[in-house]
Parts: structure tokens; C-alpha cells; sequence
């Protein structure tokens, strides 16, 4: 188990959910999942992921709140992030990316329906090795 | 006894001349009087002529009025003459009626000075030398005439007229009286000069107060018109003086903030606002003041119930002829509503975005999936899964696409222009179209222009030229021709895609730039294609003030033609980018 990276999906959308499990399971990583933003923060905070793919759009608290509020957390502020989204929403990505940027972590923006798995998983990749 | 009848004489003579001297005061008083109640030249002069005759007994009196103008002697009549006008005529062998006798300088000061001149050689003379001496003799000699005088009536220099006297049977005339007579003549004429040209400004005068009424009337009119408009349009109007202080709010003004008029008049728009920070109201005050022009501008406004509406503003300095500002005019649009219509708009666009491509991602995410164990599917099934797979792909050009065209739709897409590179951005077009060229084996030429430098927003030129180059290099036959050249001159900078493909039907051409449109000749062939690109490209274009033309022939080839201004893009504010 040791030297497993563990991996936090966060989307309210369970079949997308699924497919990100899986193909990631396959490439060896450990997965957990979490349905809204509340949950995601909670586990986030509790379980301390080497990364976190975050969706925008979600009930109860949004990709760009979660960002917020992990920032505020000592832990957080360090956390590896990349937003998952179908949202091509310019404001949107300006406040995920300013958000970042204030704490010096640039927050990666993927198109979920632009990308595919394997490409995400060569994202992902990278973005641990860092 | 010689003596008491010289004494007797003279006592007779002086009462003779007493008498004499009393008739002539008589007359004088009568002719002043007389004078008063002449009402047109005419009169005044046919009246001296009566007069002198009275006063002067047996005598021949010619009557003239001087014309200044032509400087000219018009004949009124003759007096003392009792014969018919025509024996006149046939004895002067002219018609002294119809005759004008123009007046030398010299004349006329002769007149001017003295107004009593005895014309030395008589008729003679008086003609001017130029009828026979004796045939003016002989008439002086039927008519009995012994002496000719001139007499003139002139006030203050300005001649008016003279009078002919023939004397007759050796009679002489009193000057001093005749003198005093001229005078009251003189006068009258002079007096009823200034009454005629005051009239004449009476009249003009008359004229001009009626058409200045009529003006007056008009503006008020006009003015009435102008207040009610101001008054009942929709929009918020207030007027502020030199200092910012409101001296008029119309209806809508009062209420749509619900301030009442008391309320506003005299406030300055920043205490009765009471919203926004003063450097804000510094900043148009700035503009309208300082740079005499319009400032237009969007706040958040609040009413006086506290409840925080949208408003357009715009504020025109107004300017006198003279250059100088003379006061403020501010005029506000409610816009919340449409602001309101605007998001809901745009946020639609982005929920559709998210829901369409939700199901897409779990679409290719899953055949890929299935694709990872490839080992185990047949050869059919890795076919069929790259069926879906493209299908699901194209399904998302077309959903970017429609996303697109309703942002062009909703005008809710901005322009960002920055400094881009042309030649940049076109190469890297032509890297992420290389597999597809390389597949075709087209050959490419490319210009470029010296200066590469746009101002323009990168995303929609990036889409143009993209949309232009891939129909290009997909609508031709392998081992196809296509160029791009860009160049520039002072108006504009032109894009031109040339290709020697399969061109578009002359019937199809005019719906080239419609939605959904796919030409026949590449429908069955070509299967990929939204039919959107063309209409977005096109919609660009206009936004940015720019022209797009082509010439295609089928199976010869297309040329696409793009003019964009060359001073660049203008900044559009909106709510999304086209993506």
C-alpha cells in the first residue's frame, strides 16, 4: 500500500464518477470519492489526498468554494488540484485560476468532454511527479 | 402850404403802408394756420401758390417741387394764368406739366442761400438761354411781365421746392413778408417729411411685432411641446447648473426613485443618489466638466425605498455658442430588467453547455474504457466503437458550436482585442491541422504581411482563420493547392484563403453563411461538418466591422476573402467569450 498515491474525485455526476474510478484504479492509484462540494471538502480535510479532481458544478457547495475553503486550511492551501469541468465558463475560470494564483498554486483547468481518460490520467501524472 | 401837403403825404403815405404791413400780417397769420391743415404735398404746394399770389397781387406764379433724388424741378401748376393749359403749351411750345427741369449745383445753392433771386434777364434766363430773345421778349411783353423772381423753400439745407414769380405791370414785392411766408412753406414741407417717415417706421415697425408675435408664439409653442416630452418620457431626466445642483427632475425622475421633488431640486446627484463613492461622481463630473463631452456609464442606483436598481447613465454637458457649459443634463434608464433578461440568457448558455456535455464525456469516457481491454474484442467491435467514439466527437464540435451561435445570437459575446501575432497564431493553426494535411498531402503556401502586429481579440481571429483553413483542407481532393495570404493596407487587413477543391454549387452560394448549412456536393461525400462554422465566422466579422466575400466554382476550388479593420478590433463588453 505504501508508495500508492491516493486520489480524491469529486463530481456530482456518478457516471463520470465511475469512469474516472476505474480507468485510475487500473493505473494503480487508490481512489475515494465524493458526490457534492461539502463532502469533498470534508474528506479532503480528513483524508488528505496527494490530488484532488474537482468539479465546478456541484450542489451544495461549488468547485470554486471548496478551492475557498481549502485555502483557509493549513493543509489546503498546499493541496494538489485540478479542476474537472464541462462548464467553458471564462468567469469561472478566471475565479478558479485567481483564486489560485493568490496562493501561488496555479490550478489546472481540464474540459472534461475536450479530454480524453488516458490524457487526463498523463495530467494526473504529471501533476503528482511535481 | 407846399409843407402841410408834403406832411399830409407822408401821414397818407404811412397809413397806406400801415395799411399795407397790416395785410400782410393778416396773411401770414392765415397762411400759418392755413399751412396746419394741409394734409399731402400736393396741397401743401398748390397752397403757396394760392398764398403768394394773394400776397404778392397781379403776378405769374410757377410752382415746382424739387425731386432730391434725380435732382430734378417737377412743375405742380401755374397760378395767376387764366387761360386753358393748352394755350400755355402752344405759347411755351412745351408741356411745362410734363416736363422735369433738372438743377444744376450751382442752382441749388443759389436757392439754398437766398431764397428770394431776381433773375436778371427774365424769361430769357429763365429758360436757360436757349429760346430766342426776342420770342421770350415778345411773351414777357403780352403777359405784361416786368420782373422774374426765383424763390426757394429750403429748411436746414434741404431744398423742397421753388417758386416762379412774374411781376407784372412794374408791381414790387415786399421781401421781409415774402421771406416769412417761404419760411412757414419750408417748415410745413419739412414737417410733414418727418411725419411721413416716421409713419413709415410706424408701419415697418407694426410689421415687425406682428412677425416677432407670430415667433414668440411659436416658441412657446414649440417650448410647451419640448416641456411635455421631457416631462412624460420614461426615462429619468435631471438638469443640474454649473455647480452640480439639480434645479429640474421630470416625472420619471421622481418616480422611479421615489425621492419627491422637494427632494431633489437644489441636492446635488451625489447626496440625493446617495450610493456611490464621491469619486465616482468626481469621474464624470471629470469628463462632462473638464472635457466638455458625454460620459455614459452604468451604476447601481438606489431609490429612496432602499431598494438598488440598474440604471443606464449618461450625462451631456450642454454647451452655448460661445463654447461655455451653461448646465448638466442627466438621463437614466432602469435597465434591471434587461440586465436581468441578459444573465438569465447567459446563464442559460452555460447550464446547457454543462448538460449537454456531461452525457458526451460519459460517452467517450466509456468506449475508451472498453478500448482499454482491446485484446479482448473483435475486430467488428473495435470498428463499431470507433464509430460511436467519432460520432460522440462530432457531437461535441456541434455542441460548442451551438453554444457559439447562441452567444452571437443573444449578443452576449465579447471582444478582448490585445496585441496578437497574425503570423503566430496562423502557424499554429497549421500545426493542429498538420495531421490532416499530411493525410491529404495538400501543398500550402502562406504570406504573411511585414508587420505582423493585430490589435484583435485572439480567440475569434483564431476561429476565423481556423474555420477558414479546415474547410479548406477538408472540402479538397488529396494532393489539393491551398494558400493563405495575409496582408494590409492603411484601411484594413485581408485574409485570403484560396483552395482548388470541390468549391461550393452557384445555386448553394447565397446560403453560404446560414446556420446548418452543408452544400450538396459535400453532404454524401463529407461526412464531418457542422454547418455552423461558416455562420459563426460570419457573425464575427460583422461584430467586429469587418467584410467577408468568397468566389467558388464547383470542383475548381474557393477563394474566402476576410477585411478586418485595420485600427484593430473594438472592445465589446459582454457576458462570455465564444470558446
Amino acid at each position: 500500500m505504501f508508495g500508492k498515491k491516493k486520489i480524491l474525485v469529486v463530481d456530482d455526476e456518478k457516471t463520470l464518477r465511475n469512469a474516472l474510478r476505474e480507468k485510475l484504479s487500473s493505473e494503480g492509484y487508490r481512489v475515494s470519492e465524493a458526490a457534492d462540494g461539502k463532502e469533498g471538502l470534508k474528506k479532503a480535510l480528513s483524508e488528505h489526498p496527494d490530488l484532488i479532481l474537482l468539479d465546478v458544478m456541484m450542489p451544495k457547495m461549488d468547485g470554486i468554494e471548496v478551492i475557498r475553503e481549502l485555502q483557509a486550511d493549513n493543509w489546503g492551501k498546499k493541496a494538489r488540484v485540478i479542476m474537472l469541468t464541462n462548464v467553458s465558463d471564462p468567469i469561472k475560470v478566471a475565479e478558479a485560476t485567481e483564486t489560485g494564483s493568490k496562493n501561488m498554486t496555479i490550478y489546472d483547468y481540464m474540459i472534461k468532454s475536450d479530454w480524453k481518460l488516458e490524457e487526463v490520467v498523463e495530467k494526473v501524472k504529471t501533476k503528482l511527479d511535481n | 402850404m407846399f409843407k402841410f401837403f408834403q406832411k399830409r403825404k407822408k401821414e397818407i403815405d404811412k397809413t397806406a403802408n400801415e395799411k399795407i404791413v397790416y395785410r400782410d400780417m393778416k396773411l401770414l397769420s392765415e397762411s400759418a394756420i392755413g399751412f396746419v391743415e394741409m394734409n399731402t404735398e400736393d396741397d401743401i404746394y398748390r397752397y403757396i401758390g394760392k398764398m403768394l399770389r394773394k400776397m404778392l397781387g397781379d403776378c405769374i406764379i410757377c410752382i415746382d417741387e424739387y425731386v432730391p433724388e434725380k435732382k430734378v424741378m417737377r412743375f405742380v401748376d401755374i397760378f395767376g394764368y387764366d387761360k386753358k393749359k393748352e394755350s400755355l403749351i402752344k405759347l411755351l411750345h412745351f408741356d411745362p406739366y410734363k416736363t422735369e427741369f433738372p438743377m444744376s449745383e450751382q442752382e441749388l445753392v443759389n436757392l439754398s442761400k437766398k431764397s428770394i433771386n431776381l433773375v436778371d434777364e427774365g424769361l430769357y434766363e429763365l429758360f436757360t438761354r436757349k429760346l430766342p430773345q426776342y420770342f421770350t421778349k415778345g411773351v414777357q411783353k403780352m403777359l405784361s411781365i416786368t420782373d422774374v423772381y426765383i424763390m426757394g423753400f429750403s429748411w436746414e439745407g434741404q431744398l423742397y421746392g421753388n417758386a416762379v414769380v412774374m411781376m407784372r405791370h412794374g408791381q414790387k414785392i415786399r421781401p421781409e413778408a415774402i421771406e416769412a411766408f417761404l419760411h412757414q412753406a419750408a417748415i410745413t414741407l419739412r414737417r410733414r417729411e418727418s411725419d411721413i417717415a416716421l409713419q413709415k417706421s410706424y408701419d415697418e415697425l407694426e410689421i415687425k411685432v406682428e412677425e416677432r408675435t407670430r415667433d414668440l408664439a411659436k416658441t412657446a409653442s414649440d417650448l410647451e411641446k419640448f416641456k411635455l416630452a421631457v416631462e412624460n418620457t420614461s426615462d429619468q431626466v435631471v438638469i443640474t447648473n454649473l455647480n452640480g445642483e439639480i434645479i429640474y427632475a421630470n416625472n420619471a425622475a421622481t418616480r422611479i426613485t421615489g425621492y419627491k421633488e422637494s427632494e431633489i431640486i437644489g441636492k446635488e446627484p451625489s447626496l440625493w443618489g446617495d450610493n456611490l463613492e464621491d469619486k465616482y461622481y468626481q469621474k464624470i463630473f471629470d469628463r462632462v466638466k473638464k472635457s466638455k463631452k458625454t460620459y455614459r456609464g452604468e451604476l447601481n442606483n438606489l431609490k429612496k425605498s432602499g431598494e438598488e436598481y440598474i440604471a443606464d447613465l449618461r450625462v451631456d454637458p450642454v454647451i452655448d455658442p460661445r463654447g461655455e457649459v451653461i448646465f448638466y443634463v442627466g438621463i437614466e434608464r432602469d435597465i434591471t430588467h434587461e440586465k436581468k433578461v441578459d444573465q438569465a440568457k447567459t446563464e442559460f448558455v452555460s447550464l446547457a453547455s454543462h448538460q449537454l456535455r456531461t452525457p458526451l464525456s460519459a460517452i467517450n469516457w466509456y468506449v475508451e474504457l472498453v478500448m482499454d481491454n482491446k485484446d479482448k474484442l473483435s475486430k467488428k467491435q473495435i470498428e463499431y466503437l470507433n464509430e460511436v467514439y467519432s460520432a460522440s466527437k462530432r457531437m461535441g464540435e456541434l455542441v460548442g458550436s451551438l453554444l457559439n451561435v447562441s452567444r452571437i445570437e443573444l449578443g452576449t459575446f465579447t471582444i478582448t482585442p490585445t496585441k496578437i501575432d497574425l503570423k503566430k497564431v496562423s502557424e499554429s493553426i497549421f500545426k493542429e491541422l498538420l495531421p490532416q494535411i499530411k493525410k491529404q498531402k495538400h501543398r500550402i503556401t502562406k504570406t504573411y504581411p511585414k508587420t505582423c502586429c493585430y490589435r484583435g481579440d485572439e480567440k475569434l481571429t483564431r476561429m476565423i482563420i481556423h474555420n477558414l483553413l479546415s474547410n479548406a483542407v477538408k472540402y479538397t481532393k488529396p494532393s489539393g493547392k491551398i494558400t493563405l495570404d495575409i496582408s494590409r493596407d492603411k484601411k484594413w487587413l485581408t485574409i485570403i484563403v484560396k483552395d482548388n477543391g470541390m468549391g461550393i454549387p452557384k445555386k448553394q452560394q447565397e446560403k453560404m453563411f446560414t446556420k446548418l448549412f452543408r452544400a450538396d456536393n459535400v453532404r454524401g461525400k463529407i461526412s464531418e461538418g457542422t454547418g455552423l462554422g461558416m455562420y459563426i465566422v460570419k457573425s464575427i466579422v460583422d461584430q467586429v466591422e469587418g467584410k467577408i466575400s468568397f468566389k467558388s466554382k464547383e470542383n475548381k476550388g474557393t477563394k474566402f476573402i476576410i477585411k478586418l479593420p485595420s485600427s484593430g478590433m473594438k472592445k465589446k463588453e459582454g457576458s462570455k467569450e465564444l470558446s
